[in-house]
């Protein structure tokens, strides 16, 4: 087992644990012993992670906290426990991202790495389109437009994308045919 | 929109990957045989395009925007199981990649969002196709969207009920049904009209340019 | 003295993840100058023709137009924009990125129509006609071949009147004739033209005067477009020559040769 799938499967590992401890101070002691172990990248991971759950948990938590008061039920054990374990495993989650590379990961399944890097390269080429896309729209609207042009320019990207998309798929299939990849 | 990661009970989360793994091995069966060199890229191309897809923002009231999803489309082009394919990698890839995080809430969403959505949309637009085919497309788009949320706002409002201490505090997902229904439903309604236009647009580019048989 | 039409001044630019693209870049094009601007791939053409049209921020250094430096701010204000907007238009490399109406009529109107100009219907009419494209207005822009859509980009831009044209890499996906008719119109009008190609005939019949990115994102020729035609190591660092091997009569020999990418 190489090293990428042996860091996924701690992570698999870390999740299913963590799912199962209802502890705060668990959960706290494990968000430390992450922090450390993440050596010099720690704290940007850790701001990162604040920041992707920032506003759903801001909203959820409060949205509990008043009904919580309301019925005259306990607010902040449970706020503290679900904060923390959302913050602990998205904590994880980049840190994982960061560490492992998925390629590596799927190394001796080479169907599966064939799709994941065909799809990480056009990924870059539809992200490009729609980014001139995007770039010609503000140029050619100096003033905000209608919400029927927005919807337009919508579905033109959609169509746009898929053109490309088959259009991919076809010279992909062309290219490989043509390198004996599916030969034998 | 798809839940984040420990909002969900292992009671939930569990099962839901043994279904999701049982439902991917369906998909992939009638496809494995014939894994040749146009359905791999084919596979590659089509979570690219719906990972794009939900890069693509519809505007909503009030001058904002949300990202489209784009897998009703997907679905009514290419087919339910190349579309749950497709948008389980999807799911994959923002969970192991890009960090976007979902690990153990990838089974719920697959189910919910690249599955049910998916059946629901080809189901609505063969009922309907005989009517009218634009608004059978619209409509397909529009309430399989609708599903898929509602899925997830019962998944997540449920999770009080399923998983709780004895003094009944929760221990994940802390708010109920008559909160996660209609906080979810609606900024879906909003942006299920955008979703269908789009779908719409695109599915009538499919036609004219023969992706899709008539 | 009056304002250049346009200025840039110690500017910079590095992609969010942090890449450099160029740097300390500072010149100025008056209203009325051909201006053509080379550089290798991946030199930072594209994205400099992007602040130019305000639709990136500089990371350092100042952009001026008309005197006024271009900030987000500015942008936002409508009566600027709309100005904006109209003067200063930008001709993508993949024109399919720019069009977005039903049919071809409606998007030529677009822009005019946006800026509330009163004779749309005749400029639409007028570029048009120009361009050949007289037979396609109720057709729709994307079921249109690839140099199609860039008449009709190009019609879309050329329908605002603007006085300051920038396009990148125009013969990329346009037939010589169109590019003749371009450089003829472009020629003959005042407006300030500024042309990002690899295409040597396509400039040299166009520009006065060239701007020269060398790889490592630096302006390192600014000048008369003739002289620099003629210096064959500034070439060399703008990607448009390179030295290869030739064969005369049995005898092998390196050359730094010129080629014109359209022709070659």
């Amino acid at each position: 087992m190489n090293r990428a799938r042996l860091w996924l499967a701690g992570y698999a590992g870390a999740v299913l644990a963590i799912s199962f401890i209802h502890e705060p101070s668990w959960l706290a002691f494990g968000l430390l012993a992450a922090l450390l172990a993440a050596g010099a990248a720690r704290w940007s991971l850790l701001k990162r992670a604040v920041l992707a759950l920032l506003l759903f948990n801001a909203s959820v938590s409060l949205a509990y906290a008043l009904l919580a008061a309301w019925r005259a039920q306990p607010v902040w054990a449970p706020l503290l426990l679900i904060n923390l374990r959302v913050l602990l495993l998205v904590y994880l989650g980049f840190w994982v991202v960061e560490r492992v590379r998925l390629l590596d990961a799927l190394r001796g399944w080479p169907l599966l790495s064939m799709v994941a890097t065909l799809t990480l390269g056009q990924v870059v080429v539809y992200r490009r389109l729609l980014d001139d896309f995007r770039a010609a729209f503000r140029s050619r609207n100096p003033l905000p437009p209608k919400p029927t042009t927005l919807l337009r320019h919508a579905g033109v990207q959609g169509g746009a994308l898929m053109e490309k998309a088959l259009h991919g798929a076809e010279q992909s299939a062309q290219a490989m045919r043509s390198r004996g990849s599916f030969d034998g | 929109m798809h839940i984040p990661d420990g909002f969900l009970s292992p009671q939930t989360w569990l099962p839901a990957w043994g279904v999701a793994a049982a439902a991917w091995a369906w998909a992939g069966r009638g496809l494995a045989g014939r894994l040749d060199e146009t359905l791999v890229p084919r596979l590659a191309m089509l979570t690219a395009l719906a990972y794009a897809l939900g890069l693509i923002m519809l505007p909503l009231p009030g001058g904002t925007s949300g990202h489209a999803l784009g897998v009703a489309v997907l679905a009514l082009v290419f087919g339910v199981r190349l579309a749950f394919l497709a948008y389980s990698g999807v799911l994959l890839l923002q969970a192991l990649l890009f960090g976007a995080g979902g690990i153990t809430a990838l089974g719920v969403n697959a189910l919910a969002l690249g599955l049910v959505g998916p059946v629901v949309a080809v189901a609505l637009y063969r009922s309907l196709a005989r009517f009218n085919e634009d608004v059978a497309v619209a409509v397909a788009a529009f309430v399989s969207l609708q599903v898929s949320a509602l899925i997830v706002a019962l998944v997540l409002g449920l999770q009080p009920t399923l998983a709780r201490r004895d003094d009944g505090t929760p221990l994940f997902f802390p708010l109920g049904p008559e909160i996660t229904v209609p906080a979810v439903l609606l900024p879906h309604l909003l942006i299920g009209v955008g979703e269908a236009a789009l779908t719409l647009f695109v599915w009538r580019l499919a036609r004219r340019k023969g992706w899709v048989a008539a | 003295m009056a304002d250049p039409l346009l200025e840039f001044n110690g500017v910079a630019y590095a992609w969010p993840d942090g890449r450099s693209v160029f740097a300390d870049l500072s010149f100025r094009i008056e209203a009325g100058e051909k201006v053509v601007l080379l550089g290798p791939n991946g030199a930072g053409k594209s994205t400099l023709l992007r602040l130019v049209n305000g639709l990136l921020p500089p990371t350092q250094g100042t952009i001026a137009w008309q005197g006024r430096r271009l900030t987000k701010e500015l942008l936002r204000q409508r009566d600027f924009a709309r100005r904006f907007r109209q003067d200063n238009v930008l001709l993508f490399q993949h024109p399919e990125a720019m069009l977005f109406n039903p049919t071809v009529r409606e998007e030529i109107a677009y822009g005019p129509q946006q800026l509330g100009l009163p004779d749309g219907d005749q400029r639409v009419a007028r570029w048009a006609a120009e361009l050949g494209l007289s037979a396609l207005l109720d057709e729709a822009p994307f079921a249109l071949s690839g140099g199609q859509k860039q008449k009709v980009a190009l019609a879309c831009l050329l329908a605002l009147d603007p006085s300051f044209l920038a396009l990148d890499e125009p013969s990329a996906s346009l037939d010589p004739a169109t590019v003749g008719w371009l450089i003829d119109t472009l020629l003959e009008s005042g407006r300030t033209v500024l042309v990002s190609t690899h295409n040597l005939s396509l400039a040299a019949e166009l520009g006065e005067r060239a701007l020269i990115l060398n790889g490592e994102g630096r302006l390192c020729y600014d000048g008369p477009l003739t002289a620099a035609l003629q210096d064959l190591e500034l070439l060399q660092a703008a990607g448009l020559a390179h030295r290869h091997r030739h064969r005369h009569g049995g005898q092998a020999h390196a050359h730094l040769h010129v080629h014109d990418w359209e022709s070659s």
